[in-house]
């Protein structure tokens, strides 16, 4: 391939041994470089579905107030709500 | 769609944390800590068990703060670049991840607000979208905000660097090395970052929000800067706000980076900082001309202790040049006089050292005027640079003068009280209104300052009109600024007087109470500075449902200034920087005749259209040139102004006189801008009043700007060109960007192109083609029919069309005038001088220049033709199909759309044509193989549009047109329930289509004799098709989708289509024929990759991929059973449609017994790629080694040649093909080979 490899401000020389992450590597430039460790393959996270809101549940307060939590039990919210509404808060998440 | 921003919070605490390093310092982490998680030793969350306070508060963690801990309520960024490197970590981080990235829109689990391009800057009240304030932080504010908070802290807001240099509190963007290099300190944005804050305290303050800076060393001034623990007792309302002591570090460090520009930080104060200060001291207790120049109360003993110990504090400022003005001879024993005004009034001593300043302001950033009685300290100076640093030009912080007598401290200045309705300024925690006094004894501004006063003052005033003479010239030169106190009676930011003003006393209470004749020579004196001061407002006029007129009126109406600057949007002003300064000057000069001013542009092709044109000419887009115009005409004329004569100026550029507006009004006449303005400059010059143009002030309107697309979102500065959707979006980018191998000039140039063409398509018969200004006057024009057609052949709108020897026109060909020759001859040669790419085309930099006379096409009419008129007949074509026929009358009042069956079709363009029925062709059928025979000599690029003329039988070549409108006419529906941007979305995808598409194939149901792999026992499962997609992606960068054809979508990352019937009951890989079928075009697009699932992508595809031949398939190397086969259907890649008797001659089970003939006949093998070798032959292009692409079965023999071992890849290797029984699931490859492990991976 032609054309310089910058990295870093530097142009890596051939031959040369430096040290990356592999999401720093552009693309066109993989298949100039002999990775010396296993390559930690860049997962394209940014198309997978939402999850957020299954981190959360409803938790009643008690006489009908409910609260956002998550995992740990922190609500999410500053003040209580009716249930659809924490329902409708949950679903937005 | 945007989220919206729930209101979870109301009434709330909200905690933001930015990445600033100050929150170790406040949260006391050990340094030990610190060091190991800025040098990457332990992870952020290290820190987390130091922050347990915050743990349960509500907490936005700005950019990468979020992995301190998963506590955070929600996590903010507004930077692609950062979304695009941390996507990963943000993906798994369990709390709400909020944005404003563009690059994040799209993505599923990112809340998107988009940026508010009404408000940018503040907090947006519009729930949906945040005021981005060009940092996260300012962002996250908006988010917290709208979400209800009543109070917010901020946490590492320090926007600046801390004294180790760091900039975060982490290390996660490397920024230490920027931070350290002070070559790339100045790309640090803190100065830009520290903008939006003034706007979003106002906000805040309006919307009842308490902010407080929990960094107290923080750049941000704008909240009370407090500490941790104070933030903590607050919120925990322990205390209240009134509580708060003040802060312990009142004086915040200035940042250290980024500042230069508009002031110097704080350490050039000492060291880099050039200050010239001049004292004024004067001593005659002799009374001479009736000015002592003593002291005033505290009697003359003290003069000499008071002069000396201020002039020795002065000369202890750091890198002040202290100057004694006076008058030799007039001076305190042991004074000496450094600069001597001897000569002048000694009570004009200050008018004269202020003026004489002048000369040094090319030598010093900073000029203090001082009487020799005031004691000044640095801290004041400082302020002062601080204040100037956030300020405008014409802001000042004067220092309040006290005067301490028996232990008391009187604020001397500010008795005269505040200015009614004085803006109230926060800085440092203090309130800064303006007094009524504008005299101090002293004067500090930057140089910059000094010259804006010099400039608007007169050097010549040295009246008494405010308090004594002294105090006259300080007030003087004080005019043209707000000059802000502090308006707190502490000892804050004030000098000593070291003498006893004699205002202060019983008697002089009312000091400012100038007496009635006084204050109206004040007031006249103020109002003659401020004249000169004139403003200008510029203003682009619009108006929502207005006309142009009423936008003018509009504009002027809402202007508060004088002279208000009505400009257009396409006019470059700033070609010539000192554009506003002219346009002041001139404001100021002119007399109260002249009611508009204008400058001068590059003309357009009719120069004697109006006046205003200079007398350079530039026929290009390029701003270089216009700038270097700009400067020849400054040099050239300066200021000077010139009267114009004409009503002939044009509107893009009018300095207009509010008074004389009033009186005129503009009026909307006519359709465009020219009469509206030509109309208001007739009225004007009727009125007696003049016009003015500054020959030296050059604009460079660019006419024929596109619109601009507003829908678009802001892309940040990463190099991401996206690709556009609709068509006439694609249209601008293509007139911009080539079609590969796409020869313009062949196919655009009227001359070369009928050779082109002729072949195929009847052309006009050409009669001349000139391509020099010699052979246009050397022609022998009387060898001409008396019919014929000149056109340019590089541009459009560029012709003569002369029927009968009578030439046409105008459009519609109803007027009509003999042919006048030499006019002929004159436009011709400047046609050859017309850059068309002028417009924007750029492509037309490619088409040679030239001129041509051809046959009037007349001769051929039919009687339709010479009924109704001539018929333009418009294919609109996209690669390589026609996509539908425009038709159009000859001056394109009259249209109408059809397909190629002449079937009407549902939409027009936005344009104002009229859509009327049009006649089938008799010849439709020819027209249409005539228009895809042109397509194939045009190379069926992405979109071209084929234009004809059709008469009877015969079809006659019009031209190839690429960028119909310029792409600015949307198509629309006629049915108005649909989208309004359907069909431009439709014909976007058409464009778009040329892009490859990679196709693999995963089928569970099995029908009939499965493949060979299957039947070892390898399922194809979900998992292959994800590993070969992300190898695609990772490994692809020329634009494609990718798609898999499937019975089981399930699990499939990728984009995937149902998989058909067809061929499937013959098993193996026969259903696959059916991308044979130029049917599946419309499916896939035009060109087509398809590619096993057991393929390992080892390299970059680019170059395999880009290969152009019409069908290449991989090659079958031979293996030990001798088959004569010679190609792999593991790989190919074809124009869709281009090998169609694949599909077409498949024959159902006789061809697939054919093939098991032949197959033991050791002819071929296989399924789907016996039958392509045994359809198509042996002669087609291949895929090889040579191109990277290589067979498992090749790599796993050693060679002895290059000494490469069993199982190592080749270096050029891209592909792997396991094609067969073998896969790269099995053991033996997918651990013992490294390179399987490394590449067949998720």
């Amino acid at each position: 391939m032609s054309g310089s490899f910058h990295f870093n401000g530097h142009i890596i020389k051939p031959n040369q041994t430096f040290e990356a992450d592999r999401e720093d590597i552009p693309d066109a430039f993989m298949d100039t470089l002999i990775p010396l460790d296993n390559i930690p393959e860049v997962v394209d996270v940014s198309k997978q579905p939402a999850i957020t809101k299954d981190n959360f549940n409803l938790h009643h307060r008690g006489g009908g107030w409910y609260d956002v939590v998550d995992k740990d039990g922190k609500a999410i919210n500053e003040k209580a709500m009716k249930r659809d509404e924490a329902q409708e808060l949950l679903e937005n998440l | 769609m945007n989220w919206a921003v729930p209101k979870i919070w109301s009434g709330g605490d909200v905690w933001i944390i930015g990445g600033g390093a100050s929150i170790t310092k406040e949260f006391e982490i050990p340094d030990e800590v610190v060091l190991d998680v800025l040098n990457g030793k332990q992870p952020m969350s290290a820190y987390s068990p130091y922050m347990k306070f915050l743990h349960d508060k509500h907490v936005i963690a700005v950019n990468a703060a979020f992995m301190i801990g998963e506590w955070m309520d929600m996590v903010f960024f507004g930077d692609s670049k950062f979304f695009l490197k941390f996507k990963n970590q943000l993906y798994t981080h369990p709390k709400l991840k909020v944005s404003c990235a563009p690059a994040s829109q799209q993505c599923p689990w990112v809340k998107y607000l988009s940026r508010d391009k009404r408000k940018p800057r503040g907090l947006t009240e519009n729930r949906e979208t945040v005021s981005w304030n060009y940092n996260s932080g300012g962002a996250a504010m908006t988010v917290a905000a709208n979400a209800g908070a009543k109070r917010i802290f901020l946490l590492g807001f320090d926007m600046k660097l801390n004294d180790r240099g760091d900039q975060h509190f982490h290390s996660v963007y490397k920024s230490k090395r920027t931070a350290a290099n002070p070559a790339k300190r100045k790309n640090l944005k803190f100065f830009q970052h520290l903008k939006s804050f003034p706007e979003i305290a106002q906000d805040a303050k309006r919307r009842g929000i308490e902010v407080y800076n929990v960094c107290p060393d923080s750049a941000i001034l704008e909240f009370p800067r407090i500490t941790l623990k104070q933030a903590i007792e607050l919120s925990n309302n322990r205390i209240k706000p009134a509580d708060l002591p003040p802060v312990e570090k009142p004086v915040a460090a200035l940042p250290t980076v980024s500042l230069q520009r508009h002031t110097p930080p704080r350490k050039r104060l000492t060291k880099d900082l050039r200050i010239l200060c001049f004292v004024n001291h004067y001593y005659n207790p002799q009374q001479q001309e009736g000015f002592t120049g003593g002291a005033t109360v505290k009697g003359n003993e003290n003069r000499e202790t008071v002069v000396t110990q201020a002039i020795t504090a002065l000369r202890n400022i750091p890198n002040c040049d202290v100057r004694v003005c006076g008058l030799k001879g007039f001076t305190i024993p042991g004074v000496e006089v450094d600069i001597d005004f001897t000569g002048i009034k000694p009570w004009n001593l200050v008018y004269e050292s202020l003026n004489y300043m002048n000369n040094f302001t090319n030598d010093y950033d900073y000029f203090i005027n001082i009487e020799d009685d005031i004691l000044l300290k640095e801290n004041v100076i400082q302020n002062v640079i601080e204040f100037n640093r956030l300020r405008s030009i014409d802001e000042v912080f004067l220092p309040n003068r006290i005067e301490i007598e028996k232990g008391e401290c009187r604020f001397v200045d500010l008795r005269g009280g505040w200015k009614k309705d004085s803006p109230i300024i926060i800085f440092k925690n203090r309130i800064l209104k303006i007094a009524n006094n504008y005299h101090s004894a002293i004067l500090i501004l930057s140089t910059r300052q000094y010259r804006y006063a010099y400039n608007m003052l007169d050097p010549n005033f040295r009246e008494i009109w405010w308090g004594g003479p002294m105090a006259s010239a300080y007030a003087y030169f004080h005019i043209p600024f707000q000059l802000y106190r502090n308006s707190q009676l502490t000892e804050y930011h004030s000098v000593e007087h070291m003498d006893h003003w004699k205002c202060y006393d019983d008697d002089n209470k009312d000091y400012l109470n100038l007496g009635k004749e006084k204050l109206e020579k004040a007031q006249r004196v103020i109002q003659h500075v401020r004249k000169r001061n004139a403003t200008i407002e510029v203003k682009i006029p619009y108006g929502l449902n207005m006309d142009l007129a009423g936008a003018y009126n509009h504009a002027m109406e809402d202007s508060k200034t004088d002279w208000v600057l009505l400009l257009d949007h396409d006019v470059f002003v700033s070609c010539n920087p000192h554009w506003y300064d002219m346009c002041i000057e001139a404001v100021r000069t002119v007399s109260d005749r002249v009611g508009l001013i204008t400058c001068v542009s590059n003309p357009r092709h009719n120069k004697n259209k109006g006046s205003q044109w200079a007398d350079i000419i530039i026929n290009s887009p390029d701003l270089d040139l216009h700038v270097q115009a700009a400067y020849e005409l400054y040099q050239k004329y300066g200021m000077t102004l010139r009267r114009v004569t004409t009503q002939k100026v044009a509107g893009f550029f009018m300095l207009v006189r509010k008074s004389v507006w009033k009186d005129l009004k503009f009026r909307g006449v006519g359709k465009g801008v020219d009469l509206i303005d030509w109309d208001f400059c007739e009225r004007l010059l009727k009125k007696g009043l003049h016009i003015y143009e500054l020959p030296g002030l050059y604009v460079y309107h660019r006419r024929d700007v596109r619109k601009l697309d507003w829908g678009k979102p802001i892309l940040e500065s990463q190099n991401i060109e996206e690709l556009p959707v609709k068509f006439g979006d694609w249209i601008h980018y293509y007139m911009k960007h080539q079609y590969p191998n796409h020869d313009y000039n062949q196919l655009i140039n009227k001359h070369h192109v009928k050779s082109l063409v002729q072949p195929v398509v009847k052309v006009a018969k050409e009669l001349a083609h000139f391509t020099d200004p010699l052979q246009i006057d050397e022609f022998d024009y009387s060898r001409l029919p008396k019919s014929f057609v000149i056109k340019a052949t590089h541009g459009s709108h560029m012709n003569i069309i002369v029927k009968d020897g009578v030439e046409q026109i105008s459009a519609n060909q109803k007027q009509s005038r003999p042919f006048n020759l030499p006019e002929a001859k004159v436009k011709m040669k400047q046609w050859l001088e017309t850059r068309f790419a002028d417009g924007g085309e750029l492509y037309y930099d490619e088409v040679d220049r030239g001129v041509l006379i051809e046959e009037n096409l007349c001769k051929y009419f039919t009687d339709y033709e010479r009924e109704y008129g001539i018929v333009d007949y418009k294919a609109w074509c996209f690669h390589g199909q026609i996509q539908f026929i425009a038709t159009a009358n000859y001056n394109g009042t009259k249209v109408n759309y059809y397909d190629t069956q002449w079937n009407e079709l549902p939409f027009r363009r936005d344009d104002r044509t009229q859509l009327v029925k049009f006649p089938k062709p008799v010849n439709l059928e020819q027209m249409v193989k005539t228009v895809n025979r042109l397509l194939d000599i045009a190379g069926n690029p992405p979109f071209i549009r084929v234009d004809l003329y059709n008469f009877g039988m015969d079809t006659y070549f019009g031209e190839f047109t690429h960028s119909p409108g310029k792409g600015d006419k949307p198509f629309i529906p006629l049915d108005p329930k649909q989208p309004r941007d359907w069909y431009e979305l439709e014909f976007g995808r058409a464009v778009a289509n040329n892009s490859l598409t990679v196709v693999c194939f995963k089928w569970k149901h099995t029908v009939g004799e499965p493949l060979p792999a299957v039947a070892r026992g390898i399922k194809y499962t979900a998992d292959y098709v994800n590993k070969l997609y992300r190898a695609v992606e990772r490994n692809l960068t020329i634009p494609h989708r990718f798609v898999c054809v499937t019975d089981d979508p399930e699990g499939i990352e990728c984009e995937t289509y149902p998989l058909w019937d067809w061929g499937r009951e013959f098993g193996r890989c026969f259903t696959r024929l059916k991308m044979f079928d130029p049917a599946m075009r419309q499916v896939f697009g035009r060109r087509v990759l398809c590619i096993d699932l057991d393929t390992v992508v080892t390299g970059n595809l680019d170059n395999i991929f880009s290969r152009k031949e019409d069908f290449i398939i991989h090659t079958y190397y031979m293996d030990s059973h001798g088959y004569q086969q010679k190609y792999n259907g593991s790989l190919f890649m074809m124009d869709m449609g281009s090998r169609p008797e694949v599909y077409t001659q498949f024959d159902g089970q006789r061809s697939v017994d054919l093939l098991k003939k032949l197959q033991a006949e050791k002819k071929i093998i296989g399924s789907d790629q016996a039958w392509i070798n045994y359809v198509l032959g042996d002669g087609e292009k291949r895929f090889g080694e040579e191109d990277g692409v290589y067979h498992l079965r090749n790599i796993m023999v050693p060679k002895r040649t290059t000494g490469r071992k069993r199982g190592d890849l080749p270096k050029n290797a891209r592909l792997v093909m396991f094609s067969g029984n073998q896969d790269p699931s099995m053991p033996m490859y997918s651990k013992d080979l490294l390179w399987v492990q490394r590449n067949w991976t998720l």
